[in-house]
């Protein structure tokens, strides 16, 4: 089965019913449920999505999705030595993204799995490793 | 990724976006474009092992016997099955397609799910070539051909479900960009 890392983007434009992504998010996001995708995030994103519900929605919306994810997905951990990879990445690299979209790009390139994000750069750096 | 290769991947995301979101209007734009923006798909999809391929005309001719069906119109239960195959294994669903999945299964248990796993042979002759997932929780078996073999209803998947669309549209943001303008919210740039 297939992996699918979801990014910050992708995962707030799920949540947040205002957001302009809302409706695409929603239908690629039942589409990834529905088809037997393995869903999976990174311990950073997850960080940095509940950081942004928290900051953005309140701590209970914050609380309630940290739960969510961590009941739902598949959690990705990072080892020092990918932490150091991933910084050289970072370095090699020429787009002005952050650590964390590094990070994501790193992980979906080395396991070969897709990601899901609305991040026109992230894109653009992973091509066709899009869903 | 030199610029031209970033380029083109640019310009195919954006056509991608636009068929997943309308496909028929792109097909209506250029049916050239909107058979190679396909093919792009099913490269991308080919790994799966739910992949049931079928042609826009299978998918359009599914689509309208579906929608009859949803409005009463009786269908035998493989052509139905071969019909929501078509349709799922293309990543094509739509409120219709699960308005009939659900409806299926409200005819084959009416007095609702049992809580346990049920694996239902429909046709004990053949056996499958490849496994379509229909939703999550529901699993088909299928030949090559399009001939329904056994269908799988997994209630703790089912449930699962629930859990992973629980939270769809929990919240609303006064920023309608928050999701891509995350890192300048996060962090100032």
């Amino acid at each position: 089965m297939k992996q699918v890392f979801l990014d910050t983007s992708a995962i707030y434009a799920v949540l947040s019913s205002s957001d302009k992504f809302h409706e695409v998010a929603e239908r690629k996001y039942i589409t990834l449920v529905d088809s037997g995708y393995e869903l999976w995030i990174t311990e950073w994103v997850f960080e940095e999505c509940v950081s942004l519900v928290w900051y953005r929605a309140g701590k209970d919306n914050g609380i309630k999705t940290a739960q969510w994810l961590l009941e739902n997905f598949d959690l990705y951990r990072f080892d020092n030595w990918e932490i150091k990879k991933i910084l050289d990445f970072s370095k090699e690299r020429k787009e002005n993204l952050s650590l964390v979209d590094f990070s994501l790009a790193y992980v979906v390139k080395k396991e070969d799995a897709l990601a899901f994000t609305f991040d026109t750069k992230l894109k653009e750096l992973l091509g066709a490793l899009i869903f | 990724m030199g610029t031209n290769a970033g380029i083109k991947e640019k310009v195919i995301s954006l056509l991608m976006e636009k068929y997943e979101k309308e496909p028929l209007k792109v097909k209506r734009f250029s049916e050239q474009i909107f058979h190679l923006l396909e093919q792009v798909k099913h490269k991308r999809t080919k790994f799966s092992s739910s992949f049931f391929t079928s042609s826009e005309t299978q998918i359009e001719k599914a689509s309208e016997a579906i929608r009859e069906y949803v409005n009463g119109k009786r269908l035998r239960k493989k052509e139905l099955l071969l019909h929501l195959a078509r349709i799922a294994g293309m990543e094509r669903r739509n409120q219709c397609f699960y308005e009939a999945l659900d409806k299926f299964i409200k005819d084959l248990y009416p007095k609702g799910l049992p809580n346990k796993k049920i694996h239902r042979t429909i046709n004990k002759q053949s056996s499958e070539d490849m496994v379509v997932y229909l939703k999550k929780g529901i699993k088909l078996g299928i030949t090559r051909g399009g001939d329904p073999v056994w269908i799988e209803i997994d209630h703790t998947e089912l449930k699962k479900r629930e859990g992973l669309t629980s939270m769809i549209g929990i919240f609303s943001d006064s920023d309608p960009e928050a999701s891509i303008k995350h890192d300048k919210l996060l962090y100032g740039q």
